[in-house]
């Protein structure tokens, strides 16, 4: 495919008509159509907002896929709530994803007219953003921002307050009970669920966290109506995505793309890759998937996760990609429960061995054993998904793994 | 906001370095927390670590899509050039290298991070210019 083709139909898309150049100041943003929804959503009786997101279909993009506006529904019930909080979610720590920060990074008006929306919808006065450390690059600029959108806010009448917290390296502050741990100033320990946080979040209140590629569709619905959403995409997977594609590609980079394209032609015809042995959707706890597996449709219904897609080819080894996964995972586990503190050092130690030859037999069914016990038995979604890869990998490269034993 | 011991924390280690429980008294007298309290906080997050950092932080990521573009060359050169290996400090305190996970930057790999700022597309040439306007 042609770059030029490319461009030209990315510019169309929900997200990318905004992020594919950087867009300064709210005059640029609004002459791309910018703050139409918060006019519109202004003017609109709150249920009726949430009613059209529930309707368009939109569901979480950060990986776990929940519907946003019954999110919302719920946050909104508790009417007799002192207080309710939005929070945008932009620790997006999941490796080889940077959809986020392309968006923060290119155009922050987008997502900030969605958090602005969902304040109104849901009653909440104030919003959070929760930054992750490595992208503190971005403070000033969305300081700057946050200010201009405070502007915006008093000349449309607006009282929503909009704070910019920033977090300190850990992964698992991603996790929606983290986050809230972290952003009351505590260690980022998940906590059990239920309560769900629009039930008991943020300081005990309501409260609604939404990814930023997901609150970066408000605008969109609002404007072009929820059927209209509806009607991109596939039955469950409703709208487009941000897939970040790195790895052994040619054009590495963000591409926006309806729900449901098919493995092959994002890395193919889009990223440019060539020779193809493994692809990695949804990051280190994403599944890895083979060469034959590039007709499945990237979507809820096939696989999708946070949308970051890597690709390895031939000269890759398979057990060493998982080593480092698993190394990922080693470090990261938050250490609260056992299964995810002990089960991801002992299986980086098992792939460590086997990687420089010392494998046994035994080794293999230790794995596996470790690798299904921790997914059902982890406090969290962190120890639960950290061996989803492992199990796929086992499966489809079990030669690789034989051979090292 | 009075929740927000992590700036605090990192407020703390930027002018001194290294987080020392002087630093966990005072954060904790702000806001009202246990000296216990803040400490476990700080040890949670990798970047409020108490344990001491060079002036610049040279954050090499090594994530997979990283890794694959061989950041081993720049680790080499860095060892060589500051004479300090992952997680050591240079004896006059200007720099420390550390291998971190993903940062978000894998259009750009190989990548790092000097404090706050990255860097993509990294190579040895860059990264003797990087080394050159910070000393």
């Amino acid at each position: 495919m042609s770059s030029r083709k490319k461009t030209s139909e990315q510019k169309n898309m929900i997200i990318s008509k905004y992020i594919t150049k950087r867009v300064a100041t709210p005059e640029d943003y609004k002459n791309l159509g910018g703050f139409e929804a918060l006019e519109q959503a202004k003017q609109a009786e709150p249920n009726d907002i949430i009613q059209e997101i529930k309707r368009s279909g939109l569901r979480g993009r950060g990986g776990a896929g929940f519907p946003t506006g019954l999110k919302w529904e719920m946050a909104a019930s508790y009417t007799e709530s002192p207080e309710k909080y939005i929070i945008c979610n932009a620790d997006e720590g999941e490796v080889g994803a940077f959809k986020d920060r392309v968006i923060l990074e290119n155009c922050p008006y987008l997502f900030l007219e969605g958090l602005i929306i969902a304040g109104i919808a849901t009653g909440a006065q104030n919003g959070f953003i929760y930054l992750r450390d490595e992208y503190s690059f971005l403070q000033k600029s969305l300081e700057h921002v946050i200010e201009e959108a405070g502007e915006i806010l008093k000349n449309y009448n607006v009282s929503f307050s909009i704070h910019l917290r920033i977090g300190a390296g850990a992964y698992i502050c991603g996790e929606e009970t983290s986050l809230i741990e972290s952003l009351e100033g505590k260690r980022g320990e998940p906590k059990l669920k239920p309560p769900y946080p629009p039930q008991h979040g943020l300081f005990g209140m309501p409260t609604v966290i939404n990814n930023v590629e997901t609150i970066s569709n408000i605008p969109w619905i609002i404007v072009n109506g929820a059927e209209n959403f509806s009607k991109i995409g596939t039955e469950f997977s409703a709208g487009t995505k941000l897939f970040s594609v790195s790895g052994d590609v040619r054009v590495p980079g963000v591409y926006e793309l309806v729900m449901g394209v098919k493995i092959g032609t994002l890395v193919k015809d889009y990223a440019g890759a060539e020779d193809i042995k493994a692809v990695q959707v949804g990051g280190a706890s994403g599944r890895i998937l083979s060469d034959s597996d590039l007709e499945i449709p990237l979507c809820f219904e096939g696989v999708l996760g946070s949308g970051a897609v890597i690709v390895f080819n031939h000269s890759r080894s398979i057990v060493e990609t998982m080593r480092e996964t698993m190394a990922f995972f080693m470090e990261e586990s938050c250490g609260k429960c056992t299964p995810c503190r002990e089960g991801n050092f002992v299986i980086y130690k098992i792939l460590d061995r086997m990687n420089s030859g010392l494998g046994s037999n035994r080794d293999i069914l230790m794995l596996k054993e470790i690798a299904s016990s921790m997914s059902s038995t982890s406090f969290c979604g962190l120890g639960t998904a950290a061996t989803i890869g492992l199990m796929d990998a086992l499966e489809l490269f079990a030669d690789e793994f034989q051979q090292a034993v | 906001m009075k929740t927000d011991i992590l700036r605090d924390l990192k407020k703390h280690r930027a002018e001194r370095g290294a987080l020392e429980s002087k630093d966990f008294q005072v954060i904790g007298k702000n806001h009202g927390r246990s000296i216990t309290d803040i400490y476990s906080v700080a040890t949670f997050y990798s970047e409020t670590s108490p344990k001491k950092r060079g002036k610049y932080r040279i954050n090499i990521c090594k994530s997979m899509p990283c890794r694959m573009k061989n950041p081993d060359t720049i680790l080499q050169l860095l060892k060589r050039e500051l004479n300090i290996g992952p997680g050591e400090v240079t004896k006059d305190g200007k720099f420390s290298i550390h291998l971190v996970n993903c940062i978000g930057a894998c259009d750009r790999s190989p990548s790092m991070l000097v404090n706050e700022k990255p860097y993509g597309n990294i190579d040895t040439n860059k990264i003797r210019d990087i080394l050159n306007e910070l000393t």
